[in-house]
């Protein structure tokens, strides 16, 4: 772990530079830590895959000191491996909607991947995913880590609209748009449940390190549960 | 806003300019969500608009981008418009900025498009008053988010505001903004500048910059004034790097060498190497920098920002607002 200045009310911390559940178990750790010890100094932390950018007071803390508190709590106990306590991951379970009117670029994906489309969408749910990063847009969660065999690179010119639900991957990375924007990723799926919502208490309903399955629904399940097809074959996605 | 304020007034929009948006301190936070901080782009002119007013220094105001805005106000207000130049008419009759102004009902105030300048702070005494989101009014129309829908201002849109009576004040010449040709950022040095070469940062603290067409709230894209600058960028590695959070004032250098410098809605994380990240007394000069401004960037370290800081501090806690009558 390293600390360093990343502004003038700025520390980054910077765990092993790799993509993997360990080690943003300590990132994750260590931003409970830091909220919860340095309260009254901390304006906000984020954290993202293998770090935890630190936003401070600077009016009432230097660098220093805050780089010397948070070593202090990385100190072991006499006799005790160097270790945070780990922080209870939350695991969630999103519905998803593979139909052909919705999965936009399940053909495309399939292609790339040599498999049949069925297989495609076996291979994105069997997994649980690792939130890695929250970001791009309010509540659009970067997670990880999909099965090599699908995964398929950005697309060359972004969508100019990408419907919110719309689940997609990029590389390994799989997410939900949580609201209509741009967006180059491949569209999979559809997922009827809310992701961002201003007027709720969380406002979304997981956060960095939380796992997160899909399981497939049908039609009918997924216009019970409140799913919308606009869009759906008037070329506006 | 103001809670305990009875105020029934109303200020309506009356040309809302090219971008007008309800802003305050800015959200905080708030990041783990992907949501950025927003707030005024001259930290410095909000707040004096705000002080004029008799306001707390982070009280909701409008922030109009170029100008070009118009109001009226349904009772008599005092008002105060600070940061870029404009020429402000009450009911077509000249008034000064930076000064506390009375407004009479249904009085017209008219700011033209900005002379000198970007940004103009349009405060009104006891505020406006609009329902937070995420703790906070400030606009960020990427996301949605604060003001009124979270969207820019349009005419003849009614914002519930303050209606308080408040000394006339000026802030003396000295303090108010000034508008320069070239503009030098002071850079706080991140650990992320040992992935540039040596010959790339020489070149790069040495280079005059130019702020180019792609400059707005989100972030402030600049280019280098020698075209041999190129050539050092060349060098620049191209490793993919983790996305990581980004602080405000983040001076991102993407693969063709030409920094980014982010501002107030920049996104909350990315993957481009940075450089450090500029003062954010730097930014709020940035921000009043109009495309075609040059720009010089200077190293500090943490320690020099954070003397810089206590002492602008220390400044704003000592000017005094002179008494207008």
């Amino acid at each position: 772990m390293r600390i360093s200045v990343a502004g003038e009310s700025t520390l980054m911390v910077h765990f092993e530079q790799r993509q993997s559940a360990d080690v943003l178990a300590q990132v994750c750790a260590l931003q409970t830590q830091v909220k919860q010890q340095l309260a009254e100094v901390i304006i906000d932390t984020t954290a993202s895959y293998a770090s935890l950018l630190i936003c401070f007071d600077v009016y009432k803390i230097s660098h220093q000191q805050l780089r010397k508190r948070i070593q202090q709590l990385l100190l072991p106990q006499p006799g005790q491996y160097p270790q945070l306590p780990e922080t209870a991951a939350n695991e969630i379970e999103l519905p998803v909607y593979y139909g052909e009117e919705v999965a936009l670029d399940l053909a495309i994906i399939a292609e790339h991947a040599k498999l049949t489309q069925q297989q495609v969408i076996e291979l994105h749910q069997q997994q649980t995913y690792v939130v890695y990063a929250i970001g791009f847009a309010p509540g659009f969660a970067y997670l990880g880590t999909v099965d090599e065999r699908i995964a398929i690179p950005r697309m060359a010119t972004p969508r100019v609209k990408v419907p919110k639900g719309a689940v997609a991957i990029a590389d390994q990375q799989t997410a939900v748009y949580p609201a209509e924007s741009p967006g180059g990723w491949h569209i999979i799926g559809r997922c009827p449940q809310l992701l961002f919502d201003v007027n709720s208490e969380p406002a979304m309903p997981f956060a960095v390190g939380d796992k997160v399955g899909f399981r497939a629904v049908d039609y009918e399940e997924y216009i019970a549960l409140g799913g919308i097809l606009n869009g759906v074959g008037d070329g506006t996605f | 806003m103001d809670a305990g304020n009875n105020s029934t007034n109303k200020l309506t929009i009356v040309h809302a300019g090219m971008l007008s948006l309800v802003q305050d301190g800015g959200r905080f936070g708030y990041s783990s969500l992907g949501i950025t901080e927003g707030g005024p782009l001259d930290r410095l002119s909000f707040m004096w608009a705000n002080r004029l007013c008799g306001n707390d220094d982070n009280s909701p105001l409008i922030e109009s981008t170029l100008g070009g805005l118009s109001f009226v106000c349904e009772q008599a207000s005092c008002i105060a418009i600070t940061g870029a130049n404009v020429a402000v008419t009450i009911d077509d009759e000249p008034a000064p900025m930076w000064t506390t102004l009375s407004i009479k009902a249904g009085q017209v105030v008219k700011c033209s498009h900005t002379q000198q300048g970007l940004r103009c702070y349009i405060a009104i005494a006891g505020g406006l008053f609009v329902t937070p989101q995420f703790g906070s009014v400030a606009t960020v129309v990427r996301e949605g988010l604060g003001g009124i829908n979270g969207k820019a201002l349009v005419a003849k849109q009614k914002i519930a505001c303050g209606d308080n009576q408040v000394p006339k004040l000026m802030l003396p010449y000295a303090y108010r903004s000034k508008f320069k040709q070239t503009v030098c950022l002071r850079v706080v040095i991140g650990s992320q500048h040992k992935l540039f070469s040596r010959a790339y940062k020489r070149a790069f603290f040495a280079n005059e910059f130019k702020v180019s067409q792609q400059c707005d709230r989100m972030g402030y894209r600049l280019i280098a004034t020698d075209d041999t600058f190129a050539k050092h960028s060349a060098s620049l590695s191209s490793q993919s790097l983790l996305s990581e959070g980004i602080a405000l004032g983040a001076l991102q250098i993407p693969a063709d060498g030409q920094p980014i410098v982010m501002m107030n809605d920049h996104q909350t994380i990315g993957g481009y190497p940075k450089m450090g990240a500029v003062l954010s007394l730097d930014l709020a000069e940035l921000a009043q920098c109009a495309a075609g401004t040059l720009v010089r960037f200077q190293p500090i370290g943490a320690n020099t920002a954070r003397g810089l800081l206590l002492q602008a501090q220390q400044k704003l806690q000592t000017t005094a607002l002179y008494s207008v009558g």
